[in-house]
């Protein structure tokens, strides 16, 4: 068995005959020993490129992270027709922005718990149960977007009445009143339109034209819900 | 005997029984190069989808060159990893298929613009209505979106999502609004429509009506009178007292003139449908039936908002 003979395509005949018409006759008999090294061309420097980033130091990663959520907010604060929100999705900048209406919307104070201000978990489940429906709505009406992508735009989209949430603690510092109470319904209603306009500008494009608006009207109800509670907050 | 499977017939290869020496590995750098480097540029991966099964490249998403094989064991384990994924992931759409019908729900949701407004319409003026027969197609209903008497579910779905919504605005004006209180709306008014769905199905059951009426156009023609309830808590919000007890009595009358009709032709047999009057105690019983189902309606629609409007 270890004999190594030669295989009969090494005898290369010089009568001139159709090609491949050899073929028929070959029959090997034995083993023939292929060895030999096969390696993969690659250069020292593509070898620290793979994929793992685990050897990075952890500023690194949590810079890169941040980076990413800070261009989605200026996607969303400049909503134009681009598919960077859908293409890489992150839940980070939702959550950021979730904990941060939750905590400013959490009444401060210790005298009783009927007070009506809601809870930290209440907004959490208001904001992400909300965003959980209208992605099944828009998922059965037949739009083409994913789970997570929906989530991620509609989450995102609140940065709008985070700010208006902002500012209207600030406007409450100077004192309630019925002029404090038109700048806050103001405000409130500038950001909630903005918030419609900028998700409407990602999810609509998701679903056939005629179907844009039934898509459309949990996101306004959604986002309505929300500026209720911003507006309707007093410390 | 003749040993067939001693000697292979002349000509046949054998297999080698001799061991290959075994490839080292290649993740030397090696510049002598066997063949030409034709890995295409790498594409930016999706960070969302599941990475695509069974090819095993690796997708970068920091590295600024795709090798060609970074790691033969790792793409397997990729390859492999992939390819659970996926099993795993029809076996789950399989299991939730069994309770949920995922794919019977997308009938109902066949919706289009045009078909709400026009059903909304239905819902509030449905007097001049002629034709409440639901067009066939081959044995299956059409969709609701080519069809205005076909039940949907997204009406039904978001006026339910808006009343619960408008019933939190009407006890927030009260000042007796708590973010909890929304949760108890929301289950008391799921706990009626289950009941009512129970009731109903039981009824029927007693009935032996052998209807196509099914579990999910029971719950859709249940959901309308949740429109008629939001027009009138936000009209009463408005107007008070008087404009609630208008508008809901407007819209109590027209969902009973609206159940009758659809229910009708689902419940009563084809020829009482037809508005030729049958004798006989089955389809009284249906009619009864066919009356007290719609008769509930307008009763509810007042018990589940009067309390909403002071």
């Amino acid at each position: 068995m270890a004999e190594a003979e030669e295989s009969p395509g090494e005898h290369e005949t010089a009568t001139p005959r159709p090609l491949f018409a050899g073929l028929s006759d070959i029959s090997i008999s034995q083993d023939i020993p292929i060895e030999g090294e096969i390696t993969i061309p690659m250069s020292a420097h593509a070898r620290e490129l793979d994929n793992s980033t685990l050897n990075e130091s952890v500023r690194h990663t949590i810079m890169r992270d941040l980076k990413a959520v800070g261009k989605k907010f200026m996607h969303v604060l400049y909503p134009r027709k681009s598919n960077a929100l859908l293409r890489d999705w992150d839940l980070w900048g939702p959550l950021i922005l979730c904990v941060t209406l939750a905590l400013m919307l959490q009444k401060s104070s210790v005298d009783g718990e009927k007070d009506g201000g809601p809870q930290f978990a209440e907004v959490f489940v208001v904001v992400w149960f909300g965003a959980v429906t209208i992605t099944l709505n828009s998922k059965l009406l037949g739009g083409n977007i994913s789970f997570f992508q929906s989530l991620c735009v509609l989450g995102y989209c609140i940065l709008p009445l985070t700010v208006a949430m902002l500012i209207c603690r600030l406007v409450l510092l100077a004192g309630q009143g019925p002029i404090n109470f038109m700048i806050r319904l103001f405000v409130v209603a500038v950001m909630f339109a903005w918030s419609v306009i900028a998700s409407t500008a990602f999810l609509a494009d998701s679903q056939p034209p005629n179907r844009k608006a039934l898509a459309v009207y949990p996101v306004f109800l959604f986002y309505f819900v929300i500026s209720w509670m911003i507006l309707t907050f007093t410390p | 005997m003749h040993a067939a499977g001693l000697a292979a017939p002349a000509g046949t290869p054998r297999l080698p029984s001799k061991r290959r020496v075994p490839v080292s590995q290649p993740g030397m750098a090696d510049p002598h190069q066997f063949f030409d480097d034709t890995s295409s540029a790498p594409t930016r991966g999706y960070g969302g989808q599941p990475s695509p099964g069974g090819l095993g490249y690796p997708s970068p998403s920091s590295s600024h060159e795709a090798p060609f094989l970074a790691d033969p064991m790792s793409n397997m384990a990729m390859a492999y990893g992939s390819s659970l994924a996926a099993h795993g992931k029809e076996l789950v759409d399989k299991n939730i298929d069994r309770f949920i019908p995922v794919t019977k729900l997308k009938y109902y949701f066949a919706v289009d613009t045009v078909y709400v407004g026009k059903k909304l319409g239905l819902l509030v003026f449905p007097y001049l209505h002629q034709d409440w027969e639901v067009q066939y197609q081959q044995d299956t209903p059409v969709a609701p979106r080519f069809d205005i008497n076909a039940p949907d579910l997204y009406i039904p779905a978001m006026a339910f999502i808006t009343y619960i919504l408008v019933a939190g605005l009407a006890l927030g004006t009260q000042d007796r609004f708590s973010p909890d209180l929304l949760g108890l709306q929301a289950s008391s008014a799921l706990a009626w429509l289950t009941l009512e769905v129970v009731a109903i199905l039981l009824s029927l059951y007693l009935v032996t009506v052998n209807t196509d009426l099914t579990t999910i156009d029971l719950v859709a023609f249940l959901g309308y009178k949740y429109v008629g309830m939001i027009g009138g808590v936000l009209v009463g919000l408005l107007f008070g007292k008087i404009g609630y007890y208008l508008v809901l009595g407007w819209c109590c009358v027209s969902i009973f003139v609206f159940m009758i009709r659809t229910l009708r032709l689902k419940i009563l047999a084809q020829a009482a449908a037809e508005g030729v009057p049958v004798r006989g105690a089955r389809n009284q019983l249906r009619m009864y039936l066919t009356m007290a189902v719609a008769a509930a309606q307008p009763l509810l629609m007042y018990w589940l908002t009067f309390h909403l409007v002071r």
